[in-house]
């Protein structure tokens, strides 16, 4: 066995000062394996001797303090949950809250119809559209927008059947059958679009169809809806 | 297991003598059974050697007399639980060498920056600078307790995963295959990490050996 192998051993026994038989034997033959001998038994004494801590003289009475405690909480700790899922659900019931109180502001808004697209939003919309360069991509629906040819454009709700959005947006028709209304848009929610008529403003919820209105024939049309 | 179930019956009659001569299953056994006495037995028979052993892996008295009393709470809430597959005292010392790990992780990711461990081995592991402290000391007691105070040092310094095996096996005497199961590790993990240990305390308590 060579000098790796038998100092491994010496590692390993489980006292330093009562080396196995084989160990023992090359030891005595080989200066640097006794000295790795001598050496480790030294750390092992030295450790081994190493004062030890004991535990307070008040560490029963402690510790039967801290299990009485723990009883008294345990019968109530379903009820009390951690600080942590306590913050989760106040903020949980907050966001529920907010989407409360705008769905309610959402269904009990009256808006009156308007004469006209609100010409700034069209053309934030209009140069959000160029910017990102697919306005003249997409088929949008046209809404009249001049003074008296649009008073009978009408938005239809369309369910929508494909990509969110889009496609809801694509299939929106203008019907001149019924009462005239001067601009409108669309409100989608979920792939749905709600029996509702809005302005078309900066900043929605859920899906806003963007206008682009074509300053020479004051006319507009979706090119797009955005999230 | 009858014989168990016998004696913590007994535990639960007798007196302290019944419960001083019992093993540690019975007065598991006893403690399942609600017998406060067997829990204040096995408590006045761990309580030194486990405060001892958490205060060597955290170099902090105070904190490991509360992780020692956490041991004991966490004996006692799972004393149902508690199945008698090895010696209670590998059960005790790994509900400690856990709850001592855990502080040492807690603390090592509060702990930004120290100006005592810019090191690392080839594992990774932070190593505390300690360098070997050559000079002279004129007083057999004085030099008794710098010699005490370099090993607690030196204990503290060594990586999380050193420390818990050379402490189970230099200090608290155990056998390998014990701390494997202490630790959870395969006997041969165990004897290449109380070898690397060694060797980095050799290299610490140069002056001392």
């Amino acid at each position: 066995m060579d000098c790796r192998n038998i100092r491994i051993l010496i590692d390993q026994a489980d006292k330093g000062d009562s080396l196995p038989l084989e160990a023992s034997r090359h030891a005595d033959g080989c200066p640097q394996c006794r000295g790795f001998a001598d050496e480790r038994l030294r750390l092992r004494r030295l450790l081994a001797a190493s004062s030890r801590v004991t535990a307070p003289a008040n560490f029963d009475a402690m510790l039967r303090a801290r299990l009485a405690r723990g009883r008294s909480r345990n019968w109530l700790g379903w009820f009390v949950p951690a600080l942590s899922m306590r913050g989760a659900a106040a903020v949980a019931m907050l966001a529920i809250a907010a989407f409360a109180v705008q769905l309610f502001l959402i269904n009990n808004k009256k808006i009156p119809v308007e004469t006209a697209v609100n010409q700034t939003a069209a053309t934030n919309a209009e140069n959000a559209a160029t910017t990102s360069g697919d306005n003249k991509a997409l088929p949008g629906v046209e809404i009249n927008t001049a003074p008296g040819a649009a008073a009978n454009t009408k938005l239809t709700p369309i369910k929508s059947t494909g990509r969110r959005g889009i496609n809801a947006a694509h299939q929106i028709q203008a019907r001149n059958d019924i009462e005239p209304i001067e601009a409108a848009a669309v409100l989608l929610m979920r792939d749905l679009t709600l029996d509702r008529q809005f302005t078309v403003s900066a900043i929605s919820i859920g899906a806003q169809p963007i206008m682009s209105l074509d300053g020479d024939s004051q006319r507009s049309r979706i090119v797009r809806t955005s999230f | 297991m009858a014989a168990v179930t016998y004696q913590a019956q007994a535990l639960g009659l007798g007196g302290s003598r019944a419960v001083e001569a019992s093993s540690d299953h019975e007065l598991i056994a006893g403690v399942r059974d609600g017998n406060e006495d067997a829990f204040q037995e096995i408590v006045r028979r761990y309580r030194n050697p486990i405060t001892n052993f958490v205060y060597r892996m955290l170099d902090d008295y105070d904190r490991s007399v509360e992780l020692a009393q956490e041991t004991f709470i966490r004996v006692y809430t799972s004393a149902s639980r508690y199945q008698a597959n090895h010696n209670f005292s590998t059960y005790i010392y790994r509900i400690a060498s856990n709850l001592a790990i855990s502080e040492i992780r807690q603390r090592k990711r509060r702990k930004l920056v120290s100006l005592f461990s810019p090191f690392t081995n080839e594992e990774g592991d932070t190593i505390e600078l300690d360098p070997p402290d050559h000079s002279s000391l004129q007083d057999e007691s004085l030099i008794q307790d710098e010699r005490r105070r370099a090993v607690t040092r030196a204990i503290a310094s060594l990586p999380q995963k050193y420390r818990a095996a050379i402490v189970l096996r230099d200090i608290e005497e155990m056998s390998y295959d014990r701390i494997a199961q202490v630790l959870s590790l395969s006997e041969g993990t165990v004897k290449s990490r109380i070898n690397r240990a060694r060797n980095l305390l050799k290299e610490k308590l140069v002056a001392y050996i």
